[in-house]
């Protein structure tokens, strides 16, 4: 049991063998690498999150901050199951090579109008509408909505995720709908980042063996490593969901995401937090090259207070019950083809009912601005400002910080991209 | 393929319907205009003409061949119209492989993940709808509308099908389109196709979907 709970160590030596597996017996295989260059300007006077710190960005310090690279790779199996794997390279928080997604979809001939879909390993659960690109990036904006970025951060099930896709043929097939559900292992912290730092904006997707520094706690007697998709309880989460597309003129989705783990549950330096939030998903094409993309989140998380690193519990510790919640809304408009903008606003919030002070309260609102230039499938570039006004009340008390930051972000990107394929 | 524009296969049909018909008849060019209740014209509609009886019906197509293509992850055309008995290819033009099946009662058929040109065309042998979709791509959507006539064009951005090469006769004109409920077509027209030229006008009346390769690219789509 333990042996086959430990998902985490096995996943990628797995989906690696199958892949390999698929590579040796034939030739259908595609690859694809994603390189680009990033250049920061910084406004702020908090530390990268990063590094431990209190800010929204991911990028504090000015020049080029680095090189990052991420390579997807897709083999055959059979005809209807595929092997993929997504790797990453960062120089930041947990640097090195890791993997992002490693799972194998299974999509069964349709025999009906009823198309259905598997998947094995793990994976994002298909909620974001703005992480549609190769390697969960966004063809909008560098830096992610609040929302997808913190599914980027604490949210990468290991389980399996069945899908039901249904052309609704008498209305020309203009109308589909999708029914989604999911059972998983991993994710017991979740929400752990987004309370000890708050909100954030940016691209940093945690991979499979991550361990994230994390602010430091007012009573702890370690600093906390977080591993976000570590298994505390063997209790399997969950989620599901229902999505209506309109040819490709609007979709709609609702999801709903419980991790079901136990608050009190220790394993591996990770405690549990029993997350679990509703998701609304709205996107429409509008004239002129126009699009409006909508996500809300809400959900709420149960954890112990002054929970100790090496597994102890403080005198005071209790459990808690906190609220999180954010929407942004986006509107981008293409040019011809290859030069897109993108305008969003995010407003996001953690707070905990009747508290006073709001120790844990995390409120603000943040506006994205993106221009991006696509020459041609090799090349493309960008120019992003990111502007997040925020304030935490905890941060004068414990931190010896202001509560209120404003902090700005403008960010210069060159990517370059290679698509091997062969069949 | 006949019909679809001026192709070489057309050239070749033309012919055949020229040897075919020499002597008795007179070639017609069959014009149809096609608009919405509004009288904004619809593009992408199949327009088909079947001979009534009479020595003017033509054999069925001995070696007719067209092609279904895929391209940007899409069927180009997203409708494709066939005399039954016509051979269609579906070659992948994109970097990524496509596996492309139907479900449809006129064709059932699947096409194991490939690229390029690797299947054997597909024979449509009966006439009615198919319709294609991509078991990797669930945003690809494309149509065969298979007829039981020679006699066929899609209407143009200005909502007008030109149909060459129609011996004078008796005809019974159909269009089809999957954005109207079939019971929004309207029902075939019987006319006296004459040369040189025969034009009419068709409405669709009733709400329209959305043309599915037509619409907005700002958004990504892809989501599974």
């Amino acid at each position: 049991m333990e042996a086959l709970l430990s998902a985490r160590a096995l996943l990628a030596p797995l989906a690696f063998a199958v892949a390999g597996g698929a590579a040796a017996q034939s030739d259908r295989h595609e690859f694809y690498v994603d390189a680009s260059a990033v250049f920061v300007s910084a406004s702020t006077d908090l530390t990268a999150w990063p590094e431990g710190g209190f800010s929204k960005l991911r990028h504090t310090d000015d020049g080029l901050s680095g090189l990052r690279v991420f390579a997807e790779y897709h083999g055959r199996i059979t005809p209807t199951l595929r092997a993929n794997v997504i790797a990453d390279y960062v120089d930041d928080a947990s640097p090195g090579v890791d993997v992002t997604e490693a799972y194998v979809d299974w999509r069964p001939i349709p025999r009906s109008r009823n198309q259905q879909q598997w998947r094995f390993g793990m994976f994002y659960p298909p909620l974001s509408l703005e992480n549609g690109e190769r390697g969960w990036q966004s063809p909008f904006t560098y830096s992610y909505s609040a929302i997808n970025t913190w599914l980027g951060e604490e949210i990468r099930p290991v389980g399996a995720e069945w899908s039901l896709r249904r052309r609704l043929e008498a209305l020309g097939n203009s109308h589909e709908l999708r029914a989604f559900a999911a059972g998983f292992y991993g994710n017991d912290p979740a929400a752990t980042l987004l309370f000890y730092r708050g909100w954030s904006l940016h691209d940093r997707q945690t991979r499979l063996n991550d361990r994230l520094d994390i602010p430091p706690m007012p009573f702890a007697t370690d600093p906390q490593r977080l591993e976000p998709f570590t298994e505390t309880d063997h209790r399997p989460g969950v989620y599901g969901g229902v999505e209506w597309r309109y040819a490709r003129r609007v979709l709609a989705q609702w999801a709903r995401y419980d991790n079901r783990a136990e608050p009190y549950s220790f394993s591996e330096g990770q405690w549990g937090w029993r997350t679990a939030f509703n998701h609304l998903a709205v996107q429409v094409s509008l004239p002129a090259e126009l699009g409006l993309v909508a996500q809300w989140m809400q959900g709420t998380t149960d954890w112990v207070i002054a929970a100790q690193p090496d597994g102890t519990l403080m005198p005071f510790s209790r459990l808690v019950h906190d609220e999180f919640e954010s929407r942004f809304v986006m509107l981008t408009r293409t040019f011809g083809g290859s030069q897109r903008l993108a305008v969003r606003y995010d407003t996001f919030s953690t707070d905990r009912p009747g508290a006073v002070p709001a120790l844990r309260s995390d409120y603000g609102h943040a506006w994205t601005v993106s221009y991006r230039f696509e020459p041609n499938e090799r090349w493309s570039g960008g120019v992003e400002w990111l502007g997040i006004d925020s304030r935490r009340d905890i941060l004068p008390m414990f931190y010896a910080t202001a509560p209120a930051h404003s902090e700005e972000q403008l960010r210069l990107q060159f990517s370059f991209r290679l698509g091997s394929s062969s069949r | 393929m006949a019909g679809l524009g001026p192709t070489s296969s057309r050239r070749v049909w033309l012919w055949l319907v020229a040897f075919a018909v020499a002597g008795q008849a007179r070639a017609a060019t069959l014009e149809v205009a096609v608009a919405d209740g509004e009288g904004k014209p619809l593009a992408r509609v199949a327009v088909y003409a079947t001979a009534i009886g009479g020595s003017h019906a033509p054999a069925l197509a001995a070696a007719a061949a067209a092609t279904m293509d895929q391209h940007d992850e899409r069927f180009v055309p997203h409708i494709l119209v066939v005399q039954t008995g016509t051979s269609v290819l579906f070659p992948n033009n994109d970097e990524v492989s496509h596996h492309v099946y139907s479900f449809s009662p006129t064709k059932s058929f699947e096409l194991g993940l490939y690229k390029g040109q690797v299947h054997p065309p597909i024979v449509f042998d009966e006439p009615g709808i198919v319709v294609l979709g991509c078991n990797i791509h669930d945003g690809m959507l494309g149509y065969i509308r298979v007829v039981d006539t020679p006699y066929f064009a899609l209407t143009n951005e200005e909502g007008v099908a030109i149909v060459e090469g129609v011996p004078d006769g008796a005809y019974d004109v159909e269009i089809w389109t999957p954005r109207a409920r079939q019971s929004d077509l309207p029902a075939a027209q019987r006319l006296e196709i004459k040369g040189p030229v025969t034009t009419i006008e068709v409405r669709v009346t009733g709400r329209l979907q959305p043309d599915h390769d037509h619409g907005s690219s700002s958004l990504s789509w892809k989501r599974y």
